[in-house]
This record gives C-alpha cells, sequence and structure tokens, in this order.
C-alpha cells in the first residue's frame, strides 16, 4: 500500500510541483502497460517513466531488500494508517504486485549539468520521501 | 552518481517512447522519484 499512498502524495502535491522550478519525473518498474493501468487508477498526472529492467534502480543505488526489510517492524505503523487512509478513500489498499516487491524506492533532485543535490534512499517500504525536503532542494537546485 | 544515470533509456509510460535519462535534466531541475512495485 505504501506506493499507491506514494503516488496519491504526488497527486496531492502536483500543484506544488508544478510551482516549482523545476520538473518532476517518477520512475516505475514493470512495463509501460502496467504503469499505466497504476497511473489510471490512482489518477495521478506526473509522467511516469519505466525502468523495466531496474536499471534505474540500480544506477542509483537503491536497496533490494531481504524479505525481512521488506516486513520491517519500523513500517507496521504507517502500513497500518495508510491501508485505513486508502480504505476511507475507496481505493484498494494493496494488490497482488507483479513486480520485484523486494526493491525499494527512493527520490533524488538531480540540477542541471547532472549534479546529484539532494538524495533519499528509502530503509524499508514505509520510508518515503518528504516532499517538503523535495521541493525545497528542487528549487535551490537552478540558484 | 549521475553520470552512471545519464546514458540510461527509460520508457514513457504513455507514449512509449524512449528517453535518454539525461535529457531530463538538460535544461531544468529534475526530481526523480522512484515508486516501488504497483501492488
Amino acid at each position: 500500500m505504501h506506493c499507491r499512498e506514494h503516488a496519491l502524495q504526488l497527486q496531492r502535491d502536483r500543484d506544488r510541483f508544478e510551482a516549482s522550478d523545476g520538473e518532476l519525473a517518477v520512475i516505475g518498474m514493470g512495463t509501460p502497460a502496467m504503469a499505466r493501468d497504476f497511473r489510471r487508477e490512482l489518477e495521478m498526472d506526473a509522467r511516469v517513466l519505466v525502468s523495466e529492467d531496474r536499471s534505474a534502480y540500480r544506477a542509483m543505488d537503491l536497496e533490494r531488500a531481504s524479505t525481512a526489510g521488506v516486513f520491517a517492524p519500523a513500517a507496521l505503523p504507517a502500513s497500518l494508517g495508510r491501508t485505513a487512509r486508502l480504505l476511507r478513500r475507496g481505493t484498494m489498499p494493496q494488490r497482488i504486485p507483479q513486480q520485484d516487491w523486494h526493491q525499494l524506492g527512493g527520490a533524488f533532485v538531480i540540477a542541471p549539468g547532472g549534479e546529484l543535490v539532494w538524495e533519499h534512499r528509502s530503509r524499508h517500504p514505509a520510508d518515503l520521501p518528504d516532499h517538503d525536503a523535495l521541493l525545497a532542494a528542487l528549487d535551490n537546485a537552478t540558484r | 552518481m549521475t553520470s552512471a544515470l545519464d546514458e540510461l533509456r527509460l520508457v514513457d509510460a504513455e507514449s512509449e517512447t524512449e528517453v535518454r535519462a539525461g535529457e531530463l535534466w538538460q535544461q531544468r531541475p529534475v526530481a526523480l522519484v522512484f515508486l516501488r512495485h504497483y501492488g
């Protein structure tokens, strides 16, 4: 359910991203058709780019968690809260993933020219990036 | 770090066109947000 919550957070903050000095690109796994289905189901406006073989995840050194890491106790409180929120919204909280469910996510801000200026690598599935910090880095990256 | 990503090819989910990752930050800063699976 964390991937769904993450998509909803991105959609909720879409106006803030549009008003920023930068652009937002969401990277996903699987096939383009899978990404399109996910994007439509959650009514995401953001552009989604697919790294089907997860090479982009490897290039950014994003962790592939063990099974114990995926079900980390640290993720439990957020898991319960997000499941409840998604159910209240009428959104299915979880589907059986067709992609690599060990792969963790993350977020990065890259300045023009290619300098990495901000990073967040998820430590467990519930560890999503802070959008306030991400947007601040995006705005600062132009200065 | 980013030089490794520069030449990576991503596919736009809607148009299914290929995008060279380095083009994303050629003009403006970009936030790359990596999702987990779509489950």
